[in-house]
């Protein structure tokens, strides 16, 4: 099924199908809908929240500066709630109701494996910001990409930064008991016996689990260098609060956690020092586009952008970029688009220089910090 | 120093699930019911523990459980006067009635997430990351109160129940309504305040589990390991519901670190349908409720 903007709804479908090529002038100007689905409630909302309120501002942009021509985009939003099984129903409702031209999220990998099992079958390319299982770009998918590197990129590089700079022996990882959990957890360990580090301990805890104590005791007895701790940010806040209660003082790397408020106040002094990986780090990125996004923000918010904004941001700038292109090339079809997105190459976006490879993966920045009282520090930035 | 931990926590939680648990069969012994929105009036309680503490900064913890205790019970009462009440008058099927707190605890949920938001929120006192150590095990200072807020309501509850005029009222009521009524015990009355009493009691597991972990509105989550230990203890009794609390939690504890973590919340029903096939009514079926 090719969605093409405007034939599908006329009487005179292969009069305007000839036309297509026309629809990037005015006269055929119209409104481009996309579907936006991630977890807005729920123990993860934060994700969706942030990236929501940042489409929405990217949006506004785009409507002001025409970058579309006349032609104008209308999210559909909906909310997962962070489950996989509602992510498939909101897509398919969204395609099949809404007449969405392409699908912008997920924002957890699981939720993101769903979505792409109705939009495949659909032929309605999907773009998700956030998404980092390696096997998503791994089944030969078609229309579907993302802008957040696999967690085999980011777990690997992750575990190459923290275990060199720390100067570790050995780690031991503690991963979410699910696909985006065990993947970051295999490529840190893989690229950790790379290094020569030992892995101590590998323990799959149960992503809804709020008591921890039994594996760190456990964990304590084994007497790793380094901790990895591969989860979301209440898990991982959870974690380091129990570690703190349990006097555990060993340096720990929490994933994307360290830039969360939510994962500071969970975790409390037991956050201090804690290592991350984000997505995107205010301030890391010194381009004139980079420098504009986060004074805009600062501006507007009184506040520096989160990850999850700048990759909510960015995500729906390559989408307008990828429709743009799709438009000035008569193709303006889901096709169209899903073409364009897969050959996104040096998008200057304002987390950083974004290109997108022909399996939907991407190749872009990624930012090191580290936790000091209440303030994140930049450590170094993986270009 | 695992061993240890290990019951501390389990013990932790396990006087968590017995509190919620308490709940359920308190409404269970009153009306014949499974109030499967007990566990989101727990979570409703730990919330408005929450306001307690943004509201007052400094005050007490002890207060917020009181503060969210009577808040929670006079909840429990409006939802049974308004929901439960005119259900049971038009003589609803059990099965209806069931779904209808099912539905009480979706619209509870949904509520906190109107009031509070969907992001999880963490209690503003110190008590939420302070630790103390007794006899070289350091642990979370909440425990202290989880330790004197527990046995003090089982002993508040047992007194209650039989050397108050009210609370032998509940137990006529609940094991011959029409026996008590003509011994002037107005049995719907009796029934609003098992209710408000569930509540309160949920209330405080909800607002002592907080500092242990975080305030969100799906919390209730935690209501079906409840529900298995007030199963596991016999529905309906007080003591089973204590002692099926302690089975679940320390079961999952153990349970997880001697099979695999991946399966701790398995464990915990497989003990429930362990015991069931060998005693289908429970534990303490049988026994003085």
């Amino acid at each position: 099924m090719v969605r093409g903007l405007t034939a599908r709804r006329s009487g005179f479908g292969v009069l305007l199908a000839a036309a297509l090529p026309l629809l990037a002038t005015p006269a055929f100007a119209k409104e481009i809908k996309i579907g936006f689905i991630c977890p807005l409630s729920g123990a993860v909302a934060v994700y969706g929240n942030d990236s929501l309120e940042a489409a929405k501002v990217a949006l506004d942009e785009i409507a002001k500066s025409k970058m579309l021509g006349e032609h104008t985009i209308k999210l559909v939003t909906a909310d997962t709630g962070g489950n996989p099984s509602q992510a498939a129903q909101a897509v398919q409702r969204m395609i099949d109701a809404d007449e969405v031209h392409a699908v912008f999220g997920g924002c957890t990998s699981p939720e993101t494996a769903a979505a792409i099992e109705i939009t495949e079958a659909a032929k309605v390319p999907l773009l998700s910001h956030l998404a980092q299982d390696t096997s998503l770009t791994q089944k030969g998918n078609k229309y579907f990409a993302r802008i957040a590197q696999t967690a085999k990129t980011f777990s690997s590089s992750a575990a190459q930064w923290v275990l060199e700079s720390r100067k570790a022996k050995s780690v031991y990882i503690l991963a979410r008991n699910d696909n985006y959990g065990q993947s970051l957890a295999d490529a840190f360990e893989e690229k950790s016996k790379e290094l020569g580090v030992t892995v101590a301990g590998r323990v799959a805890y149960e992503p809804n689990g709020r008591e921890f104590k039994p594996i760190l005791a456990k964990m304590a007895e084994a007497k790793p260098d380094f901790v990895s701790i591969l989860g979301f940010y209440t898990d991982t806040g959870l974690i380091m609060k129990q570690m703190g209660e349990l006097q555990i003082a060993i340096p720990t790397f929490a994933n994307t956690s360290p830039a969360i408020r939510q994962f500071r106040e969970i975790a409390g002094p037991a956050a201090n020092g804690a290592y991350g990986a984000l997505y995107y780090f205010a301030g890391s990125i010194d381009t004139a586009r980079g420098k504009e996004f986060t004074a805009n923000w600062q501006a507007k918010y009184k506040r520096q952008p989160t990850q999850y904004e700048g990759m909510g941001y960015d995500g729906i700038y390559v989408l307008a970029d990828a429709i743009r292109r799709a438009s000035a090339a008569g193709k303006l079809t889901s096709e169209g688009i899903r073409d364009a997105l897969l050959t996104t190459k040096g998008f200057e976006g304002a987390t950083g220089t974004i290109t997108i490879q022909p399996n939907g993966d991407v190749v872009r920045p990624l930012p090191f910090v580290q936790l000091t009282g209440d303030e994140l520090k930049l450590d170094f930035l993986m270009k | 120093m695992t061993f240890v931990i290990q019951l501390m926590s389990g013990l932790a939680v396990g006087c968590i699930y017995g509190l919620v648990a308490i709940g359920f069969s308190m409404i269970y012994r009153a009306m014949g019911l499974v109030n499967f929105a007990q566990a989101d009036i727990m979570m409703i309680g730990a919330f408005l523990g929450y306001a307690i503490l943004v509201a007052a900064p400094g005050i007490p913890f002890w207060l917020a459980i009181i503060g969210a205790m009577l808040g929670a019970a006079l909840l429990g009462f409006v939802i049974e006067r308004v929901a439960i009440r005119p259900s049971v008058a038009r003589r609803a099927d059990q099965v209806y009635l069931v779904l209808l707190t099912l539905g009480i605890g979706i619209v509870l949920s949904n509520g906190a997430r109107l009031i509070w938001g969907a992001d999880p929120v963490v209690y503003p006192t110190g008590l939420t990351h302070q630790t103390l150590t007794l006899a070289g095990y350091p642990l979370p200072a909440v425990y202290l109160y989880i330790a004197v807020v527990m046995p003090a309501l089982l002993v508040g509850l047992h007194l209650f129940f039989t050397r108050t005029w009210l609370g032998l009222a509940l137990r006529a009521a609940a094991d011959d309504p029409d026996t008590a009524a003509t011994m002037g015990v107005r049995p719907a009355l009796a029934t609003s305040v098992s209710f408000a009493l569930a509540s309160a009691i949920g209330a405080a597991a909800g607002v002592l589990y907080a500092p242990i972990s975080y305030v969100s509105f799906d919390m209730g989550v935690i209501g079906v390991k409840a529900f298995a230990a007030a199963v596991v203890g016999t529905l309906g009794s007080i003591p089973g519901a204590v002692l099926g609390g302690f089975i679940i939690g320390l079961g999952e504890t153990f349970g997880g670190q001697l099979i695999a973590t991946e399966y701790q919340d398995s464990i915990a029903f497989a003990i429930m349908i362990g015991i069931l096939l060998l005693k289908p009514t429970g534990l303490l079926s049988g026994a003085r409720r």
